[in-house]
């Protein structure tokens, strides 16, 4: 495929997968949107030399992870998580049936996740983007059995929050 | 019963468990409840988590990528075209002797001789105006002096005309950076330099000397000399094969009164000619809307026709062009010229990551010790360095912009012809407002944070030449702090020279705010 239409259709598809993404290692997000378009233009600029990249999606989450490590040193492009991400979060439309119970339910999420260390928020925000776990090792430089770990851990701390009972 | 299913297993289960570990799971599943507990507890987790991610609100209006992608492919198209000395270390490289010697030398790739004359053409081509009625040029060699237009109609028959047609040089209007780079473009084999002089031997004033030279073309060599402070041309000399060496500047009055009788002029259109002024808005509009209105064509009008250039695109941008203007109303008549690019076959050898060891300038020792050890220097640079070439590049499309429809042009378009003609304007100057404060927040490690200034209720159109220059100025400054290896300032001297660059750009911009 031409990489113009790769890239424009990539860029369709993934963008906000990799905004996410750069919000999961505590980008502000005025910057990670920033971040998030110049992942693509690195990805077009090396598919325009007419390199092969294989897996072009898991290149463009290493390239976005590694310019928010860069950007993990400005202190005006980083923030801490809790502070970056929910303060955005819009209010929940909760129903009547929902109400109070559904709104503490969710902010005992937003607190759980909040609490989960950096790696682990990046690796739920990689797997949910659909990387498969060899890549989101390969992304964030880390084993997979640390990939399998560490969601194993955090999928269990979020259940835990929501109310799911169980133990971590 | 078999032993436990582990965690990995059970988190694999929904998409890269191969078949054998599914069915060996689905087997095990089948007979312990406490696996099947944990899987079910692994995916209300994952529920969980997406519910919680689906609420991240998402950036609402996100940029086009076509300007950046056709930013890289000019990079990529300079890149592979270097100058010849290169061509011959690169077939060293191609033995495996010396490809990474020859990258370091690319501390930054615009100062290859080859790049940074392309970006110098660049923009010069980006701020050139059409010749002003009447304007001639004077061709010396060491036998003739002649005057003649500026710009001449085509279909001239005269030896020089024809020497210029064989060396694909442009004889209608030889004496700019249009034409050279042209020429350039077409070469196959060439070889550039280019030089900042600090004072011109006749004019006093900075300049930049960008030689090429060719061993195939009838023309040996072009040497264009351009005012460094608005890129304009100064001089320009040929070599012909066989021929003496020609030179080529602007005429002044007095000497075109002595020369022969010039050519009649062709006439040239007025700015204001109302739909010629609204053919060319709707050009523009087009052009936009695809981000190819940022130096990529050049827009010029003359005898009522529209026509748009452009050199070394590839056949899917030129489509997009043409379907960006044929699907814009009333553009009839407008005349397309792509000239034959100069696409070469991707070389091999080029190295994934180009190490980038110049001795290091003043200010990048200074922003390396503020930024610390975790952060790339090469890449910070970089992006202060693009995000700065992003700002020129809004800045010159809306000098144009101004320099196309000045107050009396725009006061006689039709109101929605105004708000048209507003929002490129707007465009234009958020972009560049925002690449400023992006471009801010880069160097805050390194200088003070650049003061708000009050509203300035001047015209656009003013303002857009005081911002260009402006940001001529602080690109200047950051490639002599940055880019420039060895500079020869202390660095906090460079620092307040860019400051009071910033400030200056702040200023000019803050009536668009």
């Amino acid at each position: 495929m031409d990489p113009r239409e790769l890239i424009s259709q990539l860029y369709g598809e993934a963008r906000d997968d990799v905004f996410r993404y750069l919000l999961a290692m505590g980008v502000l997000p005025a910057h990670a949107q920033d971040l998030a378009q110049e992942s693509f233009l690195r990805l077009y600029e090396k598919l325009a030399e007419g390199e092969t990249i294989r897996e072009p999606r898991a290149w463009l989450f290493r390239v976005a992870h590694n310019l928010g490590v860069n950007a993990h040193a400005s202190a005006q492009a980083f923030e801490p998580y809790d502070e970056s991400v929910h303060d955005a979060l819009p209010e929940r439309a909760a129903g009547p049936e929902e109400g109070l119970i559904g709104r503490e339910r969710m902010e005992r999420v937003e607190r759980a996740v909040a609490s989960l260390s950096p790696q682990q928020r990046q690796v739920l925000a990689l797997r949910a983007s659909g990387l498969r776990y060899r890549e989101i090792a390969a992304t964030m430089d880390i084993g997979v059995s640390t990939v399998f770990e560490f969601v194993t851990r955090a999928v269990a701390r979020l259940r835990q929050a929501a109310g799911g009972g169980g133990h971590e | 019963m078999s032993r436990h299913l582990n965690p990995e297993t059970l988190l694999r289960w929904s998409d890269d468990l191969d078949a054998a570990g599914r069915a060996a799971g689905e087997r095990h599943l089948a007979e312990c409840a406490e696996c099947q507990t944990r899987r079910t507890e692994i995916a209300e987790g994952w529920s969980v988590y997406l519910e919680y991610r689906d609420r991240v609100p998402t950036p609402s209006a996100w940029d086009n990528l076509e300007a950046g992608m056709a930013r890289i492919d000019g990079r990529i198209r300079a890149r592979r075209n270097p100058p010849a000395r290169f061509g011959a270390v690169r077939r060293w490289a191609a033995i495996g002797l010396a490809a990474a010697a020859l990258l370091a030398l690319y501390y930054r790739y615009r100062q290859i001789p080859s790049v940074q004359a392309a970006g110098l053409l660049r923009k010069a081509v980006a701020v050139a105006q059409p010749p002003a009625p009447g304007a001639r040029i004077r061709l010396h060699t060491r036998r003739t002096d002649l005057v003649r237009p500026a710009s001449l109609p085509q279909g001239d028959d005269s030896a020089w005309a024809r020497l210029f047609a064989q060396a694909g040089y442009d004889w209608a209007l030889p004496f700019s950076a249009r034409s050279f780079d042209g020429w350039r473009g077409r070469l196959t084999d060439k070889k550039d330099s280019v030089e900042l002089q600090p004072a011109d031997g006749d004019t006093g004033a900075p300049v930049y000397v960008i030689r090429t030279s060719s061993e195939s073309n009838p023309l040996a060599s072009a040497t264009l000399v351009l005012r460094a402070s608005d890129y304009l041309p100064v001089r320009e000399t040929l070599e012909f094969r066989g021929s003496d060496a020609l030179e080529i500047t602007t005429a002044i009055p007095s000497t075109a009164a002595a020369a022969p009788a010039p050519q009649p002029l062709p006439a040239l259109p007025h700015a204001a000619a109302l739909p010629l002024a609204i053919r060319e808005l709707r050009a523009l509009t087009a052009l936009h809307s695809i981000h190819a209105d940022l130096g990529e064509v050049e827009m010029s009008a003359a005898d009522q026709t529209l026509t748009i250039r452009s050199v070394g695109l590839g056949e899917a941008r030129r489509d997009q062009i043409r379907q960006a203007l044929a699907s814009a109303d009333g553009l009839d008549g407008v005349e397309l010229s792509f000239d034959n690019d100069t696409h070469l076959p991707v070389e091999g050898g080029r190295a994934e990551n180009p190490v980038r060891s110049a001795p290091e300038s003043s200010l990048r020792a200074s922003l390396a010790l503020k930024l610390g050890s975790g952060v790339s220097i090469d890449e910070a640079i970089d992006r202060i360095l693009d995000t700065s070439d992003a700002m020129l590049a809004q800045a010159f499309a809306l000098r144009s912009l101004a320099a196309r429809f000045p107050p009396e042009a725009e006061a006689a378009l039709a109101e929605s012809d105004r708000r048209t003609l507003a929002q490129l304007r707007d465009d234009y100057s958020g972009e560049f407002l925002r690449r400023f404060d992006r471009l801010a927040q880069l160097l805050s490690p390194l200088v003070a944070a650049v003061p708000p200034v009050k509203r300035d209720p001047a015209a656009w159109q003013l303002r857009a030449a005081a911002m260009l220059a402006a940001a001529k100025s602080l690109d200047a400054a950051l490639s002599a702090g940055f880019a420039s290896a060895g500079a020869a300032a202390p660095p906090d001297l460079m620092v307040q020279r860019l400051e009071q660059a910033l400030r200056e750009v702040s200023a000019a911009a803050g009536g668009l705010r």
